[in-house]
C-alpha cells in the first residue's frame, strides 16, 4: 500500500511512561475509508496509541503520519482528527446544537453552513428534535450519539473512537455497533476504533490489530485473526480455543502425556521446541475420523446442553482436555447425544489444528 | 424518576423518624438564633428613642443613619473593601486551585496545608500578626491594609470551593475542546471556566460577605481614617447605644441576605449543569 492510500501510518512508534513501555515499536498502516479496530486487554497500549494519533501524547520514538504528513509537531487542535471519548466528554453547559457546532465555530465556518451541517448531523444520529436540549437531559445512548456527531461534523480524515460503547448496556451496545458501522459506510471516513471487546471488533471491523503489552500481535481481517491466529495470545484472546501444551516434532506435536497428534508444524518452529496446539471447539466433531480427518480417542467428562449447541469436555489424555461444540441440528435427538463417560473419537480437519509458538 | 419518588415516600414513615421533641428542639434553636436579629429589625423601625419601649412605626433611624456622613462613609468603605477583596481573592484563589489540582510534583502537598492554615488559625492571631507586620514595615494603616488583611484569609475559601469543583471536572472535556480545534487557552475559556463559574461566583459572593462583616481583622488594622462599618458600629456602641445602630444593623442584614439570595441561582445552576448520576456513571459494566 502506498502512503497516499493510508490515512494513518505509525512507524516504529515507542511510548514509555517512566520505565514502563506503553507502546513498543509499533508499526501500523491504516487504509483510507476503513473501519480499523485496535483490540487488546486493558493496559495493552491501545488507548495510548489512539491518544498519540490524536496528539494528546507524543511518541518517544518513531513517527506518526496523517495523510502522509508527519505530525510530531502538530498540536491536537490543528490535526485533521477528531475523537469520540470514552466518557463522551460532552460540554454540559452547551446545548446539543452548540456541542456539535463547537468544532465548526473554531474553524470560523459561516453561520448558515454551521446550521446546515449541524442539522444534517442531528438527523444522522436521529436527534433533530433535541437540538436545544442540554446533554444531561439525554440517555446514555443519546449522549453517545452526540459525542459521535460532534466529532463527525468536522469531516476529519480520521475519527478516533475510544471504547465508545463501553458505558452502554448490552442491548444498546449491539444496536449501536450496527449503527456505527452503518454511519461509517455512509460518511466514508476512516474509523480507528479502540476496544477490549473481541466480539465488537469482529462485528464491525475491516481490519483488526491485536495488541498485548504494548506490542502488536497480529493485523488482519476478522477471519484472519479468528481462523489463523498468529500466536497463542491471539488464539486465546479472540473466541475460545483449545490450547494444549506440547513439544514440536517433525510431523506433529507430542502432548505432555506422550500422545502424538499429527499436525503441520510451521517451518520456523524447530523440532523439540515448546509449542501450543490450538483447535477451535466448533471445528471438533464427535465421531470416527474419515476423509483424511485426524482422530483422537477420548472420554466425555462433561456435557452441557445449551439450546442450539451442546458443549462437551473430552479427556484425550490424563492432563489434556478439549472442548467440543456441536450443533443441536434436527438429527441430534436426546438419544443420539453421547452421555458423560462415553468413549468417543474426536476428529478434525488437519488445517484446523494450528501449531503456535508458546 | 418514579423509583426515586417512591424511595422518598418510604422514608417518610410517620411517628418514627420525626419525634416531637426534635420539633421542639428545632423551634428552640431557631428562636435562639433569630430572635436577637428580629429585635434589631423591629426596633430599627421604632419611633421612640427607647430601646425597651416600642413607640410605633417610623423610619426615623434610617433617616438619621442616612444623614450621618460618618456612617455613610463607613458603609461605602465597607463596600469598597469587600469589592476589592472579592476580586483579588477570587482571582488568586482560583489560580491557586488550578495549581493545586493540576500541578504535578511534591510542592502540592505543602501548598495544600499552607492554603488550609488560614481556615484553622484563630482570626485574632492573624489580626495581631498583620498589625505587627504592618508596624514592622512602617505601613500606615488604612483601608488598603484592611484589604490586604481580608485577602489573606479569603483566598483559602475560594480555593477550597473552586478546587472541589475543578477536581470533579473530567480532563477529557478539555481534551475534547482541543480535539475540536480550541487552543489550550480557548479550551480554558470555552469549557473549563464555564464549568467553574458557579463555584467561582459562589466563592466570590462568600468572600464579599466575609469581608463586608469582618470585625476582628478590621478592628486591629484600621487606621485613623474612615473605618469599615462593623468597626464604626462598635465604636458607636462605646459612646452609647443609639437606636440608629439598629437601622445600620438591619441594613447590613439586608445587604448580606441579598447577596446570599444572589448565590442561590448559582448553586442551583451548578446542580443543573451536573450530569445526573445515571448518565455519568457507566450504565452497566
Amino acid at each position: 500500500m502506498s502512503d497516499a492510500e493510508l490515512t494513518v501510518a505509525l512507524k516504529g512508534v515507542v511510548k514509555r511512561f517512566g520505565d514502563q513501555y506503553a507502546v513498543a515499536n509499533l508499526d501500523l498502516d491504516i487504509a483510507k475509508g476503513s473501519f480499523f479496530s485496535i483490540l487488546g486487554p486493558s493496559g495493552c497500549g491501545k488507548t495510548t496509541t489512539l491518544r498519540m494519533i490524536a496528539g494528546f501524547e507524543q511518541p518517544d520514538e518513531g513517527h506518526i503520519l496523517l495523510e502522509g504528513q508527519p505530525v510530531e509537531n502538530v498540536p491536537p487542535y490543528r490535526r485533521n482528527v477528531n475523537t469520540v471519548f470514552q466518557s463522551y466528554a460532552l460540554f454540559e453547559h452547551l446545548s446539543l446544537f452548540d456541542n456539535i457546532a463547537f468544532g465548526l465555530r473554531r474553524k470560523k465556518v459561516a453561520k448558515p453552513e454551521i446550521t446546515r451541517r449541524v442539522g444534517e448531523m442531528l438527523e444522522l444520529v436521529r436527534l433533530s428534535d433535541r437540538a436545544k436540549a442540554k446533554p444531561r437531559q439525554l440517555s446514555g445512548g443519546q449522549r453517545q450519539r452526540v459525542a459521535l456527531a460532534r466529532a463527525l461534523v468536522n469531516l476529519p480524515a480520521v475519527l478516533l473512537l475510544d471504547e465508545p460503547l463501553g458505558a452502554l448496556d448490552l442491548q444498546l451496545r449491539k444496536t449501536m455497533q450496527l449503527e456505527l458501522k452503518h454511519i461509517q459506510r455512509e460518511v466514508g471516513i476512516t474509523f480507528v476504533y479502540v476496544t477490549h471487546d473481541q466480539e465488537e471488533a469482529l462485528t464491525m471491523s475491516d481490519s483488526i490489530a491485536v495488541m498485548n503489552y504494548g506490542e502488536l500481535q497480529q493485523v488482519g481481517n476478522a477471519e484472519d485473526v479468528y481462523e489463523r491466529p498468529a500466536n497463542s495470545f491471539v488464539a486465546q484472546f479472540i473466541g475460545i480455543s483449545n490450547l494444549l501444551e506440547a513439544t514440536a516434532e517433525r510431523d506433529g506435536v507430542r502432548l505432555t502425556s506422550g500422545l502424538l497428534i499429527p499436525a503441520r508444524v510451521p517451518a520456523d518452529l524447530a523440532a523439540g521446541s515448546q509449542v501450543r496446539l490450538s483447535i477451535r471447539p466448533e471445528k471438533l466433531a464427535l465421531g470416527p475420523a474419515a476423509d483424511g480427518r485426524v482422530g483422537v480417542d477420548g472420554t466425555i467428562v462433561e456435557s452441557v446442553y445449551m439450546g442450539t449447541v451442546t458443549h462437551y469436555v473430552v479427556e484425550i489424555a490424563p492432563t489434556a482436555r478439549m472442548i467440543a461444540v456441536t450443533q443441536n441440528t434436527e438429527d441430534a435427538t436426546d438419544g443420539s447425544r453421547p452421555g458423560v463417560g462415553s468413549k468417543v473419537t474426536l476428529s478434525w480437519r488437519p488445517e484446523h489444528a494450528l501449531v503456535l509458538a508458546s | 424518576m418514579s423509583a426515586v419518588a417512591e424511595g422518598r415516600k418510604h422514608r417518610r414513615r410517620k411517628g418514627f423518624d420525626r419525634p416531637r421533641f426534635l420539633w421542639a428542639l428545632y423551634v428552640g434553636i431557631c428562636l435562639y438564633l433569630f430572635v436577637p436579629i428580629l429585635v434589631v429589625i423591629i426596633y430599627s423601625f421604632n419611633s421612640s428613642k427607647s430601646l425597651q419601649v416600642f413607640g410605633g412605626l417610623s423610619t426615623r433611624w434610617y433617616r438619621a443613619f442616612w444623614n450621618d456622613p460618618d456612617i455613610k462613609a463607613s458603609l461605602v468603605a465597607s463596600f469598597e473593601v469587600a469589592a476589592v477583596t472579592m476580586i483579588i481573592a477570587t482571582v488568586l484563589g482560583t489560580l491557586l486551585a488550578f495549581g493545586l489540582v493540576r500541578a504535578r510534583g511534591r510542592l502540592g502537598g505543602t501548598a495544600n496545608i499552607l492554603m488550609l492554615l488560614p481556615l484553622i488559625t484563630p482570626e485574632i492571631v492573624t489580626a495581631v500578626g498583620l498589625l505587627l507586620l504592618f508596624g514592622r514595615v512602617h505601613t500606615e494603616l488604612s483601608l488598603k491594609t484592611i484589604i490586604l488583611g481580608h485577602i489573606t484569609f479569603s483566598i483559602s475559601y475560594v480555593t477550597v470551593i473552586v478546587r472541589a469543583r475543578l477536581s470533579l471536572l473530567n480532563r477529557e472535556v478539555e481534551e475534547a475542546a482541543m480535539d475540536l480545534g480550541a487552543t489550550e487557552l480557548g479550551a480554558l475559556r470555552l469549557v473549563t471556566l464555564p464549568a467553574l463559574y458557579p463555584a467561582i461566583g459562589a466563592s466570590a459572593l462568600l468572600v464579599f460577605v466575609l469581608s463586608f462583616d469582618d470585625f476582628v481583622t478590621s478592628v486591629f488594622i484600621s487606621g485613623a481614617g474612615t473605618s469599615p462599618l462593623p468597626v464604626r458600629i462598635y465604636s458607636l456602641l462605646r459612646v452609647g447605644v443609639s437606636p440608629e445602630i439598629n437601622a445600620v444593623g438591619t441594613t447590613m442584614i439586608g445587604i448580606t441576605l441579598l447577596i446570599a439570595l444572589a448565590t442561590l441561582p448559582l448553586l442551583l445552576w451548578r446542580r443543573r449543569t451536573e450530569p445526573p448520576a445515571a448518565a455519568a456513571a457507566p450504565a452497566s459494566e
